[in-house]
């Protein structure tokens, strides 16, 4: 079952932090279809917020289709956002395994690990504006 | 709410059982030694042969043994009247005063007026515990003295006096409720358990003083006594009448044959001792205003009557003030 | 009926000292409503007269449509737990949730208020003297809880709660709220506890009304603006409250419609920094106009 977590500091209003989080989670495949969400009082009492906002939340996920709501049993998920790219996934999970085993031989920190990728990702984008 | 209102008094309620059971164990003691000795002594005998006479020779009518008897006893009278004096008002002041000054200062009423009972019934619960566990822990005290009290009334014949009166039969139990719910209202009005005691006791003092003085001797109309200065009976004390006046200050009074008052008090003179009754005249006589023994159960009743009535009306006014003025 | 709590020109005086005035409201049904305010604004002098342990002096308070009255029928709609958490010192918690359960009767929901203690590890044997604050704070709100509130008012709840005691208890509520439609007012100084977790907001200030609305409203209503020192502030908004150093100013502003100026960049506002600009401006106020709108 999936947990939620609000971060108060975010720009980001709460119940689309929510929004983000269960698609995040359809993306990764953590939830596929089928799979019940928390109620929306578990998901009141856990993170301590109002139910209305999860309740918006969860309105906002079934007006895009990805869950739906049925009386008595609880809140489902229906579509998957993994499509066809899991696959992909998959493979690029393994090649970056793989570069991951390379750098910690080469000496690299966890931190320089970050670094190292952050800068090259951010590198990569300007790359694709230009 | 009626089981909120005894669980709140429950550890109350049994340490006074204690208390009482203790105090009942000393007066059943010292009364069982008294009325033994009342018996052993001969003086129930006596006054038993002297058969509610209403007259009794001068000296015969078990008056020496009496004081004998009074004499004996006179600590435990003394004990008696210092201990049952206050039962009424310590005991009433103790249930009534925090009764419903406690739940204002701590504001336990703010729990208990908004969980679904209203302030008119939790007024009347409280106060109604309040007046019944006041009437039995003082009926059981007032019971006990009154059969603690037998032997001395009859030997000393003080049952209608003040103060004797006041702590046997009913009205302790009269006194107490008026005490407690007076308290209560107090505590009521001023939020505050010890000065709704201070208070009580003062508004107590002056309403037991004003009752017990002005009012007590007015429950019926007097009865009037003449009896001849030169006699050989006299009025038999220990039957327990109360002597009220006998036209002016003082018990009784001494008028000479024409009617003019010679002085206050009695005067008793045995035919032979001229020199007793010169100055008074062979045909004076002794007056005296009093309520008669018999009456001392109706008096108790009317006291405690307006004792009660006063409890009431002192309890509706708390009701009122609770629902009307504590917004 | 939608309306949970009313007010119209509500005010209370305590001897010369007004505590209360002209204090107009209307609290929506299934709302988290808060009420904050300075010590001395109203808020306990309102919560009171809102479940009936004080009487207006002037005006109206009405819950669910009824005005606050002393008998069983009125008083079981309301729950309240007053700042102190007052309970019976010497009687157990067990003895507590006896009392409920007599006086409330059918409303009274036992298992629940048991199994809410439970999973609090409160213990039911101990005299709610010898509770710690947290403690009797739960058991409080679960007394309230129990009898089945349509509107429950609770003063300063966490007040005396340690981060953790505090959490769980609006955890708690939280979870309660999802679960009936219940309405809450509540009052609260800590307004990072109120964010996220009320829906309309009710500030206080001075004894009058300063603040009302829909919080999602006045967030979205409201922004800080950074800008220049110097020069006009930007059109269409009213300055709340205004910081400056040399180079920049800081205004916390309401806007009245959506708008775009060249020399200002615009940020949302937190709740806390909204009341923190409102407290700190008390001749500032936002009030539904007539058509309900902030």
């Amino acid at each position: 079952m999936i947990g939620f977590r609000l971060d108060g500091r975010s720009n980001v209003v709460p119940y689309l932090q929510l929004v983000d989080q269960v698609r995040q989670a359809l993306r990764t495949g953590l939830l596929e279809p089928g799979d019940q969400l928390p109620t929306v009082r578990e998901v009141a009492e856990s993170v301590a917020i109002n139910p209305n906002t999860v309740l918006k939340a969860y309105r906002q996920l079934e007006h895009e289709g990805l869950v739906e709501g049925r009386p008595g049993q609880g809140t489902f998920v229906v579509r998957s956002l993994a499509g066809p790219s899991l696959a992909s996934h998959a493979a690029l999970r393994r090649s970056l395994h793989a570069w991951l085993q390379k750098a910690r031989d080469a000496g690299l920190e966890p931190e320089d690990i970050e670094a190292l990728f952050g800068t090259t990702l951010h590198a990569f984008e300007q790359e694709g504006v230009a | 709410m009626i089981w909120l209102a005894w669980r709140q008094r429950r550890g109350a309620i049994l340490a006074t059982a204690a208390v009482l059971a203790a105090a009942a164990a000393v007066l059943f003691l010292t009364g069982r030694s008294m009325a033994t000795t009342f018996h052993a002594d001969g003086l129930a005998a006596c006054i038993a042969n002297l058969d509610g006479a209403k007259f009794v020779p001068v000296s015969g009518g078990c008056q020496d043994e009496a004081q004998a008897f009074a004499a004996r006893f006179f600590p435990m009278r003394l004990l008696g009247l210092t201990a049952f004096t206050f039962v009424p008002l310590v005991i009433g002041v103790f249930w009534g005063a925090p009764a419903i000054a406690r739940e204002l200062a701590d504001d336990t009423v703010s729990l208990v007026w908004t969980q679904g009972v209203s302030r008119r019934r939790w007024a009347w619960t409280q106060l109604g515990c309040v007046a019944l566990v006041t009437t039995s822990s003082v009926g059981i005290v007032a019971a006990l003295a009154t059969w603690w009290y037998g032997p001395l009334n009859a030997a000393t014949g003080d049952r209608f006096q003040w103060l004797i009166y006041d702590q046997q039969g009913l009205v302790p139990v009269g006194y107490a409720v008026f005490a407690a719910l007076l308290a209560a209202f107090i505590g009521a009005v001023t939020a505050k358990t010890v000065k709704a005691m201070a208070l009580t006791i003062l508004g107590f003092v002056l309403v037991r003083f004003g009752i017990a003085v002005y009012l007590r001797p007015r429950f019926m109309e007097h009865l009037e006594r003449t009896y001849p200065v030169v006699t050989e009976r006299a009025p038999n004390r220990l039957l327990g009448d109360w002597l009220y006046g006998g036209g002016g200050p003082g018990v009784g009074a001494v008028f000479r044959a024409n009617g003019e008052r010679a002085m206050g008090g009695q005067r008793i003179c045995p035919p032979a001792d001229t020199a007793c009754f010169a100055d008074v005249g062979r045909g004076a006589y002794n007056l005296e205003l009093f309520h008669p023994a018999d009456r001392f159960w109706t008096f108790q009743a009317i006291e405690t009557t307006i004792f009660l009535a006063m409890a009431i009306a002192v309890a509706a006014a708390t009701v009122w003030w609770i629902r009307h003025r504590r917004v | 009926m939608s309306v949970a709590l009313e007010t119209t020109g509500l005010a209370k005086r305590y001897g010369r000292t007004w505590a209360l005035r002209d204090c107009t409201l209307s609290v929506p049904r299934g709302r988290v409503a808060a009420v904050v305010g300075p010590n001395g604004a109203g808020k306990t002098t309102l919560m009171r007269l809102a479940v009936g342990l004080r009487r207006p002096t002037r005006g109206s308070v009405s819950v669910f449509g009824q005005a606050p009255r002393d008998d069983a029928e009125s008083l079981a709609r309301v729950g309240f737990v007053a700042q102190e958490t007052p309970l019976y010192r010497d009687l157990t918690v067990a003895d507590h949730l006896e009392v409920g359960r007599r006086l409330n009767g059918d409303r009274w929901d036992s298992t629940s208020a048991s199994e809410r203690l439970a999973k609090l590890s409160i213990p039911l044997e101990r005299r709610t003297g010898e509770l710690s604050g947290g403690q009797r704070a739960q058991v409080s709100l679960t007394m309230a809880l129990a009898k089945r509130p349509d509107l429950l008012v609770l003063d300063e709840p966490v007040a005396s709660l340690d981060p953790l005691a505090r959490r769980t208890f609006l955890a708690e509520l939280m979870g309660e709220v999802a679960a009936s439609e219940l309405t809450v007012l509540l009052s609260s100084h800590v307004i990072a506890d109120l964010e996220h977790r009320c829906d309309y907001l009710v500030i206080l200030s001075d004894s009058r009304v300063q603040v009302l609305g829909d919080v999602d409203d006045l967030l979205a209503s409201h922004a800080v603006f950074i800008g220049p020192a110097d020069g006009p502030v930007p059109d269409g908004v009213s300055v709340v409250t205004s910081q400056r150093t040399d180079r920049q100013r800081s205004l916390t502003v309401r806007m009245d419609g959506p708008m775009r100026s060249p020399r200002w960049a615009s940020h949302p506002i937190s709740l806390e920094d909204l009341v923190l600009a409102y407290l700190g401006a008390p001749g500032a106020g936002t009030l539904p106009g007539p058509e309900g709108s902030t």
